[in-house]
């Protein structure tokens, strides 16, 4: 069992290297290896070290910490759910970030009132969910699908409220926003201190995640404190997905496909799944990025395009071949 | 020395939707006991086996495991003392049989600690038992609905605790199968293990099960020895409808007259 995870995480680290190289190596000023070895570690100042410190590195971490918090933010929401088809968005985390992000690009406010709105949204749908869907009664998989799915149904139609009314010079940056984009994001740091304290808190739990997968009620008859686990996973894998929306928007599909990837791959046990939904979430943003912003250059695309055209037919692959 | 009961429960009322299930019941289960619980459909013998599970609260009354409370048991802890086949298993995402049924070590391991060769050789060998041995990469979702019946009793089988409640432990079985699963359990039975098993066939009761439980629903309940307690007048009783016993050798079968 351990041995089949770590090399699992062997090769998901490699390829994430691989895509590190891709990613600080390829744009406007390409670079072979000696010049971004040079770069990254060498003594003078020039502009490829400015480039690649500046800009490229910046930019990766906070590509590839978006897409680790959306790959395990899925992974947990599919346990949390017992439903393959959760994602990150599905209770309408993403929606109460959008509206509140859009909001303030309709009021003309930039920067960091951005991100601070976005996460505030974030926070209050996960509030408005939590304490909806608990009720009087119980707190089953259902109830919470159900009102998570309807106040994201609410918000998608304040979103579309916004983008009907908004001026059109204001349009073009929500809709960038809205389908993911790594091109204003201030900084990547809070996203990569969530990832990296959210992991450290949830993994003790993995093999809790593994048995509550199989049911509350078996979960429960083997010694898993259901409440507690409930309230573990809606937490982090909310705070996850505010994190990422907050720093790159809603980047579409990562959440969902990745951890069917590696469940594909063979990799179903939650200690390997998710620090290797985290690698592998990271390296496709990371590439997605990478290609958003070569493939047409000088002009942009919004990374969220870029992972969906790279994911379904890499899924579809998959699921055919399984 | 006397031997200890390994569940016992002190004026027990189990109550599901207003309606009571048993009441005021004084039930013991000693070592190597087989119960068998009967009762129609809707009398609540699924809820009141999670309720001595532990995994609902009962509406009055106590239960203890090996004489300490089980309310105040840590989860974990009971998971080493009671375990329980559900009805129905859920697997919503792929798994292998191996994976599965290494699930039933989950109340054995420290937190970070990993399933160790010795925890492997325990649920291949009960993999074995059931009869899925040599496919352990298999996904347990390819499996029959009679498969997943034998695996989730797999992951039973590792977690092996000393009581086992089993909630229709025959159904979606093959006739060859259900004789199989239920020697299977008797075998456990005869090494010490203990088992209240929640049966529709009362035939497969009579045969398997040394003491019975009858729930007559509004609460009412009758228990004792399998041979003294079951007789055609009880179980009309318990299923409203006329039971007669046919005689086959040397035991009687019942049969709707």
């Amino acid at each position: 069992m351990f041995a089949r995870a770590r090399n699992a995480l062997i090769v998901l680290l490699l390829l994430a290297l691989g895509a590190w190289y891709l990613a600080l190596a390829l744009g406007s000023v390409p670079l072979d290896a000696g010049g971004l070895w040079q770069a990254l570690f060498g003594a003078q100042s020039g502009l490829e070290r400015d480039i690649v410190l500046r800009l490229r590195l910046p930019r990766g971490v906070a590509g590839f910490a978006t897409g680790a918090l959306l790959a395990t933010a899925g992974a947990l929401m599919q346990v949390l759910l017992r439903n393959p088809l959760a994602d990150p968005y599905v209770l309408g985390i993403s929606g109460g970030a959008a509206v509140g992000a859009l909001g303030v690009l309709w009021l003309g406010w930039g920067g960091a009132w951005i991100e601070a709105a976005a996460f505030a949204g974030a926070m209050l749908s996960m509030a408005l969910v939590f304490g909806l869907a608990r009720g009087k009664g119980d707190w089953t998989p259902t109830r919470l699908l159900l009102t998570g799915v309807i106040v994201a149904a609410g918000w998608g139609a304040l979103i579309t409220f916004i983008l009907a009314m908004a001026p059109e010079t204001k349009l073009r940056g929500m809709l960038f926003w809205l389908m993911g984009d790594l091109s204003a994001t201030a900084t990547p740091w809070p996203a990569v201190a969530v990832a990296l304290v959210g992991l450290a808190a949830v993994m003790p739990f993995a093999r809790d995640f593994n048995v509550l997968a199989r049911g509350e009620l078996s979960a429960a008859s083997l010694g898993v404190d259901i409440p507690f686990l409930r309230r573990l996973i809606y937490v982090t894998a909310s705070l996850f997905t505010a994190a990422a929306v907050t720093t790159a928007g809603s980047v579409g599909f990562v959440g969902l496909i990745v951890p069917h990837l590696l469940r594909l791959a063979g990799i179903g046990d939650m200690r390997a799944l998710l620090p290797g939904a985290a690698i592998a979430g990271g390296t496709l943003v990371l590439l997605a990025d990478t290609i958003a912003r070569t493939v047409i250059a000088p002009q942009q695309l919004p990374v969220g395009v870029i992972t969906a055209f790279i994911g379904v037919p890499v899924f579809l692959y998959l699921l055919r071949r399984r | 020395m006397t031997m200890r009961n390994l569940l016992e429960t002190r004026a027990l009322t189990v109550e599901i939707a207003g309606k009571q299930v048993c009441r005021d019941l004084a039930f013991t289960v000693t070592p190597g006991e087989c119960w068998g619980i009967l009762g129609v459909n809707g009398v609540g013998k699924t809820t009141l086996l999670h309720t001595l599970a532990g995994l609902r609260p009962p509406a009055a009354g106590e239960i203890l495991v090996e004489d300490a409370p089980l309310a105040a048991m840590p989860r974990k802890q009971a998971a080493r003392k009671i375990g329980l086949l559900p009805q129905s298993s859920e697997d919503p995402f792929p798994s292998t049989l191996l994976e599965t049924a290494l699930i039933g070590r989950h109340p054995y391991l420290a937190r970070l600690e990993w399933e160790s060769s010795k925890d492997e050789a325990i649920a291949k060998d009960a993999l074995a038992r059931v009869g899925l041995g040599g496919m352990h990469e298999r996904l347990a979702h390819t499996l029959s609905g009679g498969e997943r019946r034998l695996l989730a009793l797999a992951t039973l089988l590792t977690q092996d605790p000393p009581l086992y409640l089993l909630d229709e432990p025959s159904n979606h079985l093959d006739l060859h199968q259900q004789i199989a699963v239920l020697d299977l359990l008797r075998d456990r039975t005869r090494a010490g293990t203990s088992m209240v098993m929640v049966l529709h066939d009362v035939n497969l009761a009579v045969r398997y099960c040394n003491r019975v439980l009858l729930l007559y629903g509004d609460g009412q309940t009758e228990q004792g020895d399998m041979q003294t307690v079951i007789n055609e007048e009880r179980l009309s009783r318990l299923y409203h409808h006329r039971v007669v016993a046919l005689a086959d050798r040397n035991r009687s079968v019942f049969v709707p007259g």
